[in-house]
């Protein structure tokens, strides 16, 4: 029983990253351009975000700035595509690599320290406890005492899902994708639009990588992000921006995550749980793009 | 009598191509104004400047009286100007309401819209433009000609006034084209200002109120449609220059090079094209005609190799080909003109040469062992653009720079070059004006005497009565009909191709 709670648990808090980044990503994924830059994105945010925790002594600072580089990155991203014309894939893939390349940088110069960051004075995200959740004592072991982004993840698929089907902008951000001269026929710029999905996108992230290093683990590690951001990507694409079904993929690959980390080694060799949810990412998009294939051709 | 429109001395220059040459254009409110021009004339600049899509580089413009600067769409649609694209710029996901009201959304608070008064207001433009279409459904799942019709519905809905079409009927079966007409004669009554771009002379004399003619960026002059003809509209737009006539004279065909036998072609589970059986023999055009989506396409794709046969058999020169894929097909003498110029025959962010030299690279006057022969690809393609006189300032730039006939031509020109003995043409006067028309059509005949056996597919009567030695007609995926042109009349091909008539 307590195994069987704690695993769960175990699942919801690896389900948060993945779901706010591919929530993130869904913005751009339905304005037509998909984000392959959210695993730097992550990686900086969570780096940032924990220095300025533990410097400022702060929890709101870390949030703050972690996301804040995200933005910026962000921001780096659209000018590149959508002011230079440049590829969305070669740019995503550059800033992954040099975000990975200018984090080892600043903890060796400023931290002298090879892969990992760890302070006493780190001020982590805040544990949210609900006092109403203690009458019943599973939900309470089940669903009390969560890292602060936990629950809001869950949240912002309620969020998302009324932005994109119910506002204005959700109508424009889903026509940007499926027609752009739909949207600049009816007078409004397809960059102004994008950009705007290119900075909720970079927040998301920025918050999904805060997570990692001041909620789930406690600390930075350059390994932390771990694909996490390409992970993201394909729950994005199974979904083509649905946050329903982002939702229930991120999940799949949470619970993925976490057996993972429970198999015992004595039975299969510990590299096999690893590639658990690569190889789930890669079936689904297998299965994916059959779906996506049947469907195209009966709509013509 | 106010204009809508009065432009002075509107210049557009792209680097050095004069695409529009100080042009005083007016257009009178409340009347149909129709623009005519031979290919890169300079036709869709003008309305682009209208609808400030582009800037001029030179001139003033004047809407209702009022000198305006256009600097985007947004500011055109604040001014009642409306432009209908040739492209849809529908979003098929949405209902006809979310996308009529795509960036006007109306919200009673920050974040919510109320459809239902869209819908209200969506209702009665329908009906006006007596298209009673469900309000409720993607708008995906409604035919291209409903689509078209929509597309002005649209432009009503943000209070157009002024309505500008560009080549509006291109892609219209006949009917589709009469209900558009009449659309817009309805609209003229309702007051509105209509600019259509044509090239078919027919649609202009029949609906507007005033024609004028634009060659190489200069107006040549506008005029009440009663007061010229279509000679004189002719020699406006292609100067003094004669145009080729054509001749066509019977002669015996050869043997039957292309061989189909009870061919069927599925799209998933829908059988497209039912039992179809004909030959197309060296020296004759088989014209292929019916109301669009009747499998015609289907067809052809089949044919070439695009699309697999999922029963029967096709044989080219004695040989089966259906397992072979397009690559060998072509290789062994097929070349293909396809219906969606723009989508499937060229790629438009490559450079004209780039277009012009694909399907000729593999060829060995134009490779030494893996290298190509730039000097030997570039003369040829010069040859092309001279022979099909497309208008472009040099080999490098983008093919999507071109204008949209001057595209046509281009893939036209490709494919006729590959001197194949079978030729697959589909619509090849879609967009292109009347001497290049002509040009093509004289160039079919001249294949055709020399012994290529040629798949002409058109819904064009005039074409398909020219040109064919004998005609096929498909309705609902099947060959209702194959009969020659002189044993027929246009009522009778009518009745074959809505299916209330067959002969095989
Ligand atoms: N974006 C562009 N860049 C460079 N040249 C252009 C561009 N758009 C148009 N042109 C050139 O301007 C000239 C006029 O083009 P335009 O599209 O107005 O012709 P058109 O009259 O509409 O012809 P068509 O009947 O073929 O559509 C052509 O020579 C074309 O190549
Ligand atoms: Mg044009």
């Amino acid at each position: 029983m307590e195994n069987t709670i704690e695993f769960l648990r175990a699942s919801i808090r690896l389900t948060t990253p993945l779901l706010m980044a591919a929530l993130g990503g869904a913005f751009m994924q339905v304005s037509g351009v998909p984000n392959v830059g959210m695993e730097g994105m992550m990686l900086i945010a969570a780096l940032v975000g924990y220095i300025f925790c533990f410097t400022t002594g702060s929890w709101v600072m870390g949030l703050f700035f972690g996301v804040a580089a995200a933005v910026i990155v962000g921001i780096i991203y659209a000018i590149f595509v959508l002011r230079l014309k440049a590829d969305i894939f070669a740019v995503g893939i550059t800033l992954n690599i040099m975000m990975g390349g200018i984090a080892a940088y600043i903890i060796r110069r400023y931290y002298d320290q090879i892969s990992i960051l760890l302070s006493q004075d780190a001020k982590l995200l805040p544990i949210l406890s609900f006092s109403f959740l203690d009458k019943s004592p599973i939900l309470n072991l089940l669903l009390n005492n969560y890292s602060l982004l936990i629950p809001i993840s869950f949240l912002l698929v309620a969020a998302t899902y009324i932005v994109f089907y119910k506002t204005p902008f959700g109508f424009w951000l889903r026509a940007a994708g499926s027609n752009p001269s739909a949207v600049s026929a009816s007078g409004k710029s397809i960059t102004g639009i994008r950009l705007s999905a290119f900075v909720i996108s970079a927040v998301f992230c920025g918050m999904a990588g805060v997570h990692l290093s001041m909620g789930y683990l406690g600390m930075f590690a350059l390994s932390l992000v771990a694909g996490r951001g390409f992970i993201a990507l394909a729950i994005v694409l199974f979904g083509s921006g649905n946050p329903i079904i982002v939702l229930i993929a991120s999940l799949i690959f949470g619970i993925a995550d976490a057996a993972s980390l429970r198999i015992p080694t004595e039975v299969i060799p510990p590299q096999f749980p690893l590639m658990l949810p690569y190889i789930i990412t890669i079936l689904a998009i297998i299965l994916m793009s059959r779906y996506a294939r049947s469907f195209t051709s009966s709509e013509q | 009598m106010t204009l809508a429109i009065e432009t002075h001395q509107i210049t557009k220059l792209y680097g050095d191509t004069v695409a529009n040459d100080h042009i005083d254009f007016s257009v009178i409110e409340g009347h149909i104004h129709a623009v005519l021009g031979e290919n890169g004339a300079g036709k869709t600049t003008l309305v682009k400047i209208l609808f400030g899509e582009e800037m001029p580089t030179e001139g003033e413009i004047k809407i209702f009286g009022k000198t305006v600067t256009i600097h985007n769409p947004a500011e055109a649609l604040d001014l009642s100007i409306g432009f209908i694209h040739q492209h849809f710029t529908l979003v098929n996901e949405f209902t006809i309401a979310q996308n009529f009201a795509l960036g006007i959304e109306p919200c009673n608070n920050l974040f919510f819209c109320d459809y239902d008064t869209v819908n209200k207001k969506v209702k009665n433009i329908l009906d006006m433009l007596e298209m009673p279409l469900k309000l409720d459904v993607p708008v995906g799942s409604f035919s291209v000609e409903e689509r078209q019709i929509m597309e002005i519905g649209k432009a009503l809905y943000r209070g157009a006034q002024i309505l500008i079409l560009d080549e509006p009927t291109s892609v219209l079966t006949p009917q589709k084209i009469e209900k558009l007409l009449d659309i817009l004669r309805k609209l003229r009554q309702e007051g509105k200002t209509i600019i259509m771009i044509t090239h078919k002379l027919e649609e202009a004399f029949s609906i507007a109120d005033e024609i004028s003619v634009l060659r190489k960026g200069v107006l040549v002059a506008t005029l009440p449609h009663d007061r010229v003809n279509r000679e004189q509209l002719i020699r406006m737009m292609v100067g003094e220059e004669p145009l080729i006539t054509l001749k066509k004279e019977d002669h015996p065909f050869g043997d039957a090079l292309v061989q189909v036998r009870n061919l069927c072609v599925n799209n998933y589970d829908n059988r497209i094209v039912k039992n179809v059986s004909f030959e197309i023999h060296r020296g004759e055009i088989f014209g292929l005609t019916g109301v669009g989506g009747n499998g015609q396409a289907e067809l052809v794709e089949a044919l070439i190799g695009m699309r697999p046969a999922s029963e029967g058999d096709i044989r080219f020169d004695g040989k089966s080909v259906v397992h072979w894929d397009i690559q060998k097909r072509r290789l062994s003498g097929m070349a293909y003109v396809p219906e969606n110029r723009i989508e499937r025959g060229a790629a438009v962010s490559l450079s004209i040469l780039d277009n012009l030299v694909m399907g000729h690279h593999y060829l060995p006057e134009f490779h030494q062992g893996l290298l190509l022969k730039y000097k030997n690809l570039q003369s040829f393609a010069r040859d092309i653009i001279k022979d099909f006189e497309v208008v472009a300032s040099s080999l490098e730039i983008n093919a999507g720079s071109l204008s949209g006939g001057n595209l046509q031509k281009l893939i036209i020109g490709r494919e006729f070059s590959l001197n194949t003995p079978f030729l697959i043409v589909a619509y090849p006067s879609q967009g292109i004006d009347i001497r290049t028309t002509k040009y093509v059509h004289s160039e079919l005949i001249r294949r055709r005497d020399t012994g290529y056996a040629i798949l002409l597919v058109s819904g064009d009567m005039d074409e398909i009565f020219n040109l064919s030695d004998r005609i096929g007609v498909m309705y609902s995926g099947e060959l209702v009909a194959i009969t020659k042109p002189e044993e027929i009349n246009r009522f009778e091909l009518g009745q074959y191709m809505v299916g209330s008539r067959r002969n095989c």
